[in-house]
């Protein structure tokens, strides 16, 4: 059972993780690192994994492409699973390339009824070979579709119920994309069904003249802290944590940060592993 | 335009601006479509960039940074990646490097981002126990000759026509600046794993033949016959025992 707060697991903090057992509650992987056939990244996943439960966080489901599904990829992230048994496995709201190209990218999908269907359909597919509800996560943008006939909130509503799947809400994406877009945040976040929210992230970006550009190389910023505020009154215990992936920061830099996230959601901190 | 089309026309734009994708972007004064869609374009390369600037830091150090997102920028561009792991797509760098390059350096960068790709691929290869050589004590004599071997996957072997490993040293600031690219001569490396260790050596000629031949299947007396030697064979094999080499034996 996952709750509480965690930390993306980063190489960088293997040793650390090991040898001082820090206090998190759970971790997330990102399941790309581990779907190898040996060495060190899964040499230390197994000990770690004894240590902290964990949940899998993948980058190329591409589940808004209109590519086949890859199913050779969807075999090994299930293999992964077996082993490390994690609480979900979720992916982003996105696609990342066509033809055989991947661009390695998170790239946004219009909001129409026709990748909405596209999705869910999808959705299900991945869910039956899985054998498992999985969890999708809204990506940050930076453009708008003129064929959109709906909001961004309102395709992730419709579809985490058309598709039966639950939903990682990143509160640092959403202001990103409030701010690159124009809208109010807080509408987005209070359109989404609190039953449907299995998770949560919080990151940096930079500035890049007037938009924002999710970089996840800085501290979370004082506007998604404000963001995060309202996310936890609205949402609850949803577990939580902090997503680094650039610039990584020493351990107790990111842990001080999660105690941030801690106060702000009125718990309190939890014992070493 | 419907999703699939609209999907191809973005990724014609991010690797080629191909500009079928413009008029399906909303802009604004504030934020217009070329520099939204620029976004994508841009943050393509600099990712693949990034990734392989991981996976290949003594070529980067060799090229400098400037030239080395260059050359790396055009190669995502010439060459997109058609692999899941942005990592693997490094796999046809060393190639690309080598045939962007000129003179002397061009055959020692491209040996060098060999020589990188080798110690990443051992990294994280397959775990496979390795044999002591306590387990060819219960042969019997006759056994002997048709004993063959299997390799760990970790074992990656190269042949370089260039000085690429002294210049490798030297960007992991275990070894002074090299004077030159050129080698004497080929040269033969061994890369393997041992534990969650990457190790390298400079292989002889007659060790890299036989090395060659183990692993393509050859029995210990077939060696012994290669390198007219029982004593030397059997010498190497207890090196390649001792190193880890070996995880099997039929």
């Amino acid at each position: 059972m996952i709750h509480g707060f965690g930390l993306g697991l980063r190489p960088q903090h293997y040793s650390e993780m090991l040898h001082s057992r820090p206090a998190l509650d759970w971790l997330e992987i990102l399941s790309e690192n581990y779907l190898v056939p040996g060495g060190k990244p899964l040499y230390f996943l197994d000990r770690i994994r004894e240590l902290y439960p964990m949940v899998m966080h993948g980058v190329s489901l591409s589940i808004g492409s209109t590519a086949p599904l890859d199913f050779a990829y969807l075999a090994q992230l299930k293999s992964l699973a077996r082993r490390v048994q994690p609480g979900w496995i979720s992916d982003h709201l996105c696609w990342t390339g066509v033809g055989e190209t991947n661009l390695h990218d998170l790239m946004p999908l219009p909001y129409t009824g026709e990748a909405l269907r596209h999705v869910a359909a999808r959705i299900a597919q991945v869910q039956d070979f899985l054998g498992q509800r999985i969890v999708i996560e809204n990506v940050s943008s930076y453009v708008t579709y003129r064929s959109s006939e709906m909001t961004e909130w309102d395709f992730i509503a419709a579809l985490a119920a058309e598709a039966d799947c639950d939903l990682l809400l990143d509160v640092n994406n959403v202001y990103v994309s409030s701010v690159n877009h124009g809208f109010d945040a807080r509408v987005f976040l209070d359109a989404i069904a609190p039953a449907r929210v299995r998770q949560i992230h919080l990151a940096g970006h930079s500035h890049q003249g007037d938009f924002l550009i999710d970089t996840h190389d800085t501290a979370v910023a004082p506007p998604v802290w404000d963001l995060y505020r309202h996310t936890a009154q609205r949402f609850g215990p949803i577990p939580t944590m902090i997503e680094r992936d650039g610039d990584i920061p020493a351990l107790p830099e990111l842990l001080a940060e999660l105690d941030s996230a801690r106060r702000l959601a009125g718990m309190t901190t939890v014992q070493a592993a | 335009m419907k999703l699939a089309q609209l999907q191809q026309s973005f990724q014609d734009h991010v690797l080629r601006a191909d500009m079928r994708i413009v008029p399906e972007i909303s802009g604004d004064e504030r934020f217009p479509t070329s520099m939204r869609l620029g976004v994508y374009s841009d943050a393509y390369a600099a990712r693949l960039i990034e990734v392989l600037a991981e996976t290949f830091p003594a070529a980067r150090a060799a090229l400098g940074e400037g030239s080395f997102a260059g050359l790396v920028g055009e190669f995502a561009r010439h060459r997109p990646s058609r692999f899941r792991s942005a990592r693997a797509y490094g796999e046809q760098l060393p190639q690309w490097l080598g045939s962007r390059l000129t003179g002397v350096r061009a055959q020692g960068i491209a040996d060098l981002a060999r020589f990188e790709w080798a110690v990443a691929g051992a990294f994280d290869a397959a775990d496979q126990v390795a044999l002591t050589p306590a387990s060819l004590a219960d042969l019997s004599p006759e056994q002997w000759p048709e004993l063959r071997f299997a390799f760990s996957p970790t074992v990656r072997r190269l042949s370089v026509t260039s000085n690429c490993v002294a210049w490798w040293k030297f960007a992991c600031a275990e070894a002074s600046r090299p004077s030159r690219w050129r080698s004497t001569g080929d040269q033969q490396w061994l890369v393997w794993r041992q534990e969650l260790a990457v190790f390298y050596r400079r292989l002889s000629r007659a060790e890299t033949r036989a090395l060659d031949a183990g692993v393509a299947g050859a029995t210990f007396g077939q060696l012994c016959e290669q390198l007219s030697s029982a004593a030397v064979a059997a010498a190497m094999l207890h090196g390649w025992f001792n190193a880890g080499l070996i995880v099997g034996l039929s």
